[in-house]
């Protein structure tokens, strides 16, 4: 008893540095864990739940300056922004229409009618309400959890492209790693020439990596080549947008081996994003699809076998 | 006179602890919103300077509490692995109460300059951290910009933070510290 005493303090600093160890382990083990659903920590989740209404209270006012700062952006912007609208809608009015007519030519629109449907996901708008706090990670909090079906690898997009991914999901919240996060990667191709690499996150300047599988041929890459996702791996559908190239360190053989993308989004911005509630079949296999949007159907053909 | 304190026999210790507890999420989401409207580079780490006053303001048992309840509710708002900051905040409160202990910390000066060395140790430390557990994070000349930036925002919110801190926990004390100030000469630093 003397002895707890005596060492009271010091037992109770290597019983809560033990505690935060595990912490750390678990997190760790269960974002890597095959069939798990990489959600956040249950003491993590309930200080969240604590958090979220002061958070989304705390959130209001930046938000709302915002919003009153783009509204009056906007407003002044209006008639040439209108007036340039209208003529682009022109223009992709007429290319689908073209576009349509080859594909109906060539009769792969059924086909591809039936691909769209299964690549098709429904998407939930959700508000950034709070950022990473740590220098050189880079997350966003959303406002929706996973009471509104989202779930850990589920793309997160914008009107301008892919912004990133879902990795933690807590009752009311979700934590999304976004393509700046040095941890992320995302396959990608370049649109033009269709070389294939790889974008990865480079930390607070902004810019997107892409290093390249292969090697390149001259030409292949160029400086405003768009960068969309590959679909390859399966974590992020294919064809979204992810950024625009935007200059090229030749190596000294003179094929590039990477190249900084500036990316579509504008991440320094960011405020309304989308979660597409779909998660990739290589996702569902290692995670179990189990209370999928879309799956419902899956789920419970699959308890009835 | 009976105070509604009294009356109710409500416990000081209790509240003044509570209310160390809700300043710690405060400021974790305070520092959470406040880094998506001006960048994390450009917001001060409220809750390393909450660690700082609880170091020279609270008893070794609880500062050593609140220090890892602190980290937690920094893990909560962070990109890193839950647990990351509890352990880094945990190791940073014995130099903190160290240092309280054997320089004057109730000055501004002395306290902003510790608040500037601990965003750099805890930032060093968050590295090693996940160095040791996997985790990749990009270093570079920006985040270095930003880390200096951030630590001297922390250094600069440092002595009103103190103030309210010194207040909030003289408020609910059976020894208001401010009892025993015997100087009475202004002092700036």
């Amino acid at each position: 008893m003397d002895f707890l005493l005596r060492f009271r303090l010091w037992l109770l600093f290597a019983g809560l540095l033990l505690l935060g160890l595990w912490f750390m382990q678990s997190d760790r083990a269960g974002a890597a864990a095959v069939g798990g659903d990489s959600q956040t920590p249950w003491l993590q989740s309930a200080l969240l739940s604590v958090a979220e209404p002061v958070q989304k209270a705390a959130a209001l006012p930046g938000n709302w300056f915002h919003n009153l700062r783009e509204g009056a952006a906007a407003l002044l912007n209006v008639r040439e922004e209108n007036a340039a609208l209208r003529a682009r809608t022109a223009a992709l009015e007429e290319e689908n229409l073209q576009l349509r007519e080859a594909l109906v030519a060539s009769g792969h629109l059924t086909r591809i009618a039936k691909m769209r449907e299964g690549f098709e996901a429904p998407l939930l708008p959700a508000e950034v309400i709070g950022w990473d706090v740590a220098l050189g990670l880079h997350s966003v909090f959303l406002d929706q959890g996973r009471r509104d079906r989202v779930r850990a690898g589920m793309p997160v997009i914008t009107a301008q492209g892919l912004a990133g991914l879902v990795t933690k999901t807590a009752p009311g919240q979700a934590r999304a790693m976004l393509l700046l996060d040095p941890n992320s990667a995302v396959d990608a191709i370049i649109q033009r020439s269709r070389a294939r690499g790889s974008i990865r996150g480079a930390g607070a300047g902004g810019a997107l990596r892409f290093e390249f599988l292969t090697r390149l041929r001259p030409g292949d890459v160029q400086a405003g080549d768009v960068v969309i996702s590959s679909g390859f791996g399966g974590v992020y559908p294919k064809g979204i947008r992810i950024g625009v190239v935007s200059k090229l360190a030749a190596a000294s053989d003179g094929a590039p081996r990477h190249a900084p993308v500036q990316p579509a989004v504008e991440f320094g911005r960011l405020e309304h994003v989308f979660v597409m509630l779909k998660r990739s079949p290589t996702l569902n296999i290692l995670f179990g699809a189990g209370n999928m949007v879309g799956d419902d159907e899956g789920a419970s053909a699959g308890a009835a076998r | 006179m009976e105070t509604l304190l009294d009356k109710f026999n409500i416990n000081l210790a209790a509240i003044r602890y509570l209310l160390w507890l809700l300043a710690a999420v405060f400021a974790a989401v305070l520092q959470s919103v406040a880094a998506g409207v001006f960048g994390a580079a450009f917001t001060p780490d409220f809750s390393l300077l909450l660690l700082l006053a609880a170091a020279l303001l609270l008893g070794p048992a609880g500062g050593l509490c609140l220090a890892f309840v602190l980290g937690l509710g920094a893990d909560m708002f962070s990109g890193a692995l839950f647990g990351q900051h509890a352990v880094a905040r945990l190791m940073l409160f014995a130099p903190a109460r160290i240092a309280a202990q054997q320089l004057n910390l109730r000055r501004k000066l002395p306290f902003a300059a510790a608040a500037f060395l601990l965003v750099m140790a805890d930032t060093a430390l968050l590295f090693a951290l996940g160095d040791a557990f996997a985790l990749a994070a990009h270093w570079g000349w920006r985040e270095t910009a930003a880390l200096f930036a951030r630590a001297l925002l922390t250094a600069l919110c440092a002595p009103p933070l103190l103030a309210a801190a010194v207040i909030m926990n003289d408020w609910f004390s059976e020894y208001p510290q401010r009892a025993l100030h015997l100087d009475v000469q202004p002092r700036f630093f």
